[in-house]
């Protein structure tokens, strides 16, 4: 049991030294993960202080938006501010930060060693580089994980308010901005970093070189989350309704018929006042789009492929430690 | 039999850092003998650091080979590494980190790194074991690195110019620790320097590497024996080395001169400048020959 002791102070130690080297860093990236997680329970709480019911958000999509909200009209409005303004905001930075953290914290572990000479005597002590790039990196990477999934938490909490249970925004809009992505986000910035670090052996050239790598990446990642889904036209009943232009909604009559927004309002008796009451009554909605199963399966997918390329990432980067010169 | 008994190798060592470009290092044999403290001087960009880090695995030769104790870096890193302590050119420290950070670092990376050998060290020169790096004086800092190295307990010291940013005190502080050092405990050293004074003070064995090629490879004592100065005025002589201006501005002639009574004893200042001006001259026809 002696030798698991050493095991345990020896890593205690390592992991006390390497964030310590990068202090600044890891000040910087856990201070905005925690910030953008503060956010979004902030956001989250003043969704749900608004008490808007899903019977309001019904109406206001069914109906057509705020010419049918009637009595929800107000809290409504003030729900989809917040919304669109401040969970927008914290949504879209759910998506950004991740990776900023990830790089802030990857590019360090070589890059600025290179920089400042520091790899020279490391290396030198160590003998086997990748025994000091792994006891370099295990405390970063935990940590990068630890701040990523409090975010990522947060971020669920946030979609979830959000989405109104997926009456106001499809969680597959969303599904790269809450939940195990952001984690994966945070891991692919930490291995792009150190990747660019080790390339280039220069901290600012490996920020910005793995920020835009980043940027192709994701907008990569989106561009093929949009492609993966069926085509807009297939009707495809999903559990609960979306709002996206991308995607549509229907009514289903008592013999079977599908009719369109339109075509059902055609149907509604000019005296009705409460038009969705009706169409609620006299038909079954059919929503078109992704399900929100379609959002966790590509959610999955993605976090795979992260997660693969992360680890390619890390396995390239021991390669070039191992074969680089220092400066 | 150079394999077995040297400490450390180089056997036709070339190195260029791209291809077409300029040697770095052209076709270096040598043997540092164990237990000795070997100096080598050279101008800026004459090689040193390169034999230096090619000996660390830091730099794969172009061509020939080296070797540490037998071993050579680029095949067996880690064997080769663990019997070398090194102290690189400016202490390239952890500016955050403190002295016993340092140590505490040393300990994890290497091996049965020596923490208490460390410790009394750093300790014995009064360096503050809860001050940052950064906070450190060039000298202080250069103790440092050096503390790490012989904590090491490495047989084989190799030691890039790591005096060039000091100051006189400082450097003769870390001379007189070094040769104590090494000279108590059998170490080999292998110290780079264009400082030759301090080589005076400290080695028993002196290297002159003049654009990639090694001029001069001998003891100290016999460096001082074979070599002589004349003044250099109409036909020199058939065994001048090099010339080069004295310090009234004559031109001194650097003479192979073992057992010959030609001139006066030259200082280990004049036998480098000489064995300089050589290397220059060799290369400056060289480049005539290519034009």
């Amino acid at each position: 049991m002696d030798w698991l002791r050493r095991v345990l102070v020896s890593a205690r130690v390592s992991a006390r030294l390497s964030i310590r080297i990068q202090r600044f860093e890891v000040v910087v990236a856990t201070l905005l993960m925690l910030a953008l997680s503060g956010g979004a329970v902030l956001v989250t709480g003043r969704l749900s202080s608004v008490g808007v019911s899903e019977r309001c958000l019904e109406r206001w999509i069914g109906g057509g938006g705020p010419f049918s909200a009637g009595t929800c009209l107000n809290s409504m409005q003030q729900w989809a501010a917040i919304n669109e303004d401040e969970a927008g905001k914290v949504m879209a930075a759910m998506f950004v930060l991740p990776f900023v953290a990830g790089l802030l914290l990857g590019v360090p572990l070589v890059g600025r060693e290179l920089e400042a000479r520091t790899a020279a005597v490391a290396w030198a002590l160590a003998g086997s580089r990748r025994r000091w790039l792994a006891g370099r990196m295990v405390p970063i990477l935990l940590l990068t994980v630890s701040i990523a999934a409090i975010a990522a938490m947060a971020s669920s909490l946030l979609e979830g308010a959000r989405s109104g249970n997926g009456l106001w925004v499809s969680a597959f809009n969303d599904a790269s901005l809450f939940g195990p992505p952001v984690v994966a986000h945070a891991l692919a910035g930490l291995g792009l970093g150190m990747f660019a670090g080790a390339l280039l052996g220069r901290t600012l050239p490996s920020l910005v070189v793995g920020a835009i790598l980043a940027v192709l990446i994701a907008n990569a990642s989106i561009g093929v989350r949009w492609r993966s889904v069926p085509d807009s036209n297939v009707i495809q009943e999903t559990p609960s309704a979306q709002l996206d232009p991308a995607y549509d909604f229907r009514w289903v009559t008592a013999d079977g018929q599908i009719l369109s927004r339109d075509e059902a309002l055609a149907t509604v008796p000019s005296t009705t006042v409460d038009v969705v009451g009706w169409l609620d009554e006299h038909y079954r909605p059919l929503y078109l789009g992704p399900s929100e199963t379609t959002a966790a399966q590509w959610q999955q997918s993605e976090v795979a492929a992260y997660l693969l390329g992360s680890g390619a990432l890390l396995l390239v980067t021991f390669a070039l430690v191992d074969q680089r010169r220092p400066t | 039999m150079m394999e077995q008994t040297a400490a450390l190798s180089a056997l036709g060592l070339s190195k260029r850092y791209r291809r077409g470009g300029p040697w770095a290092l052209r076709e270096v044999n040598l043997a540092v003998p164990a237990g000795s403290v070997t100096a080598i001087v050279g101008p800026n960009g004459a090689g040193k650091s390169t034999l230096i880090r090619s000996w660390m695995s830091f730099e794969r030769p172009t061509a020939g080979r080296v070797l540490v104790d037998g071993i050579d870096p680029w095949s067996h890193r880690s064997e080769a590494l663990a019997r070398v302590g090194y102290v690189p050119q400016s202490a390239s420290l952890y500016r955050d980190l403190t002295v016993s950070d340092h140590v505490d670092l040393a300990a994890i990376l290497r091996r049965g790194f020596d923490r208490s050998l460390a410790v009394r060290r750093l300790a014995a020169l009064a360096i503050p074991p809860k001050q940052r790096a950064g906070d450190l004086s060039g000298g202080q800092q250069a103790q440092l690195a050096l503390a790490l190295a012989l904590g090491t307990r490495a047989p084989v010291l190799l030691l890039d110019e790591p005096l060039a940013s000091l100051d006189p005190l400082a450097r003769r502080d870390f001379l007189t620790l070094l040769a104590e050092v090494v000279r108590g405990e059998g170490r080999t050293a292998f110290l780079s320097s264009h400082i030759v004074t301090d080589v005076e003070q400290v080695a028993d064995r002196l290297v002159i590497l003049s654009v990639g090629r090694i001029m001069l490879d001998q003891d100290l004592a016999a460096a001082r024996a074979t070599h002589r100065i004349v003044v250099a005025a109409g036909i020199l002589p058939v065994n001048t080395i090099g010339v080069f201006a004295g310090p009234s501005g004559e031109q001194l002639a650097l003479l192979d001169a073992a057992g010959s009574p030609l001139g006066r004893p030259a200082t280990l200042e004049e036998i480098v400048l000489g064995h300089l001006a050589a290397g220059r001259a060799i290369d400056a026809a060289a480049a005539d020959w290519a034009a």
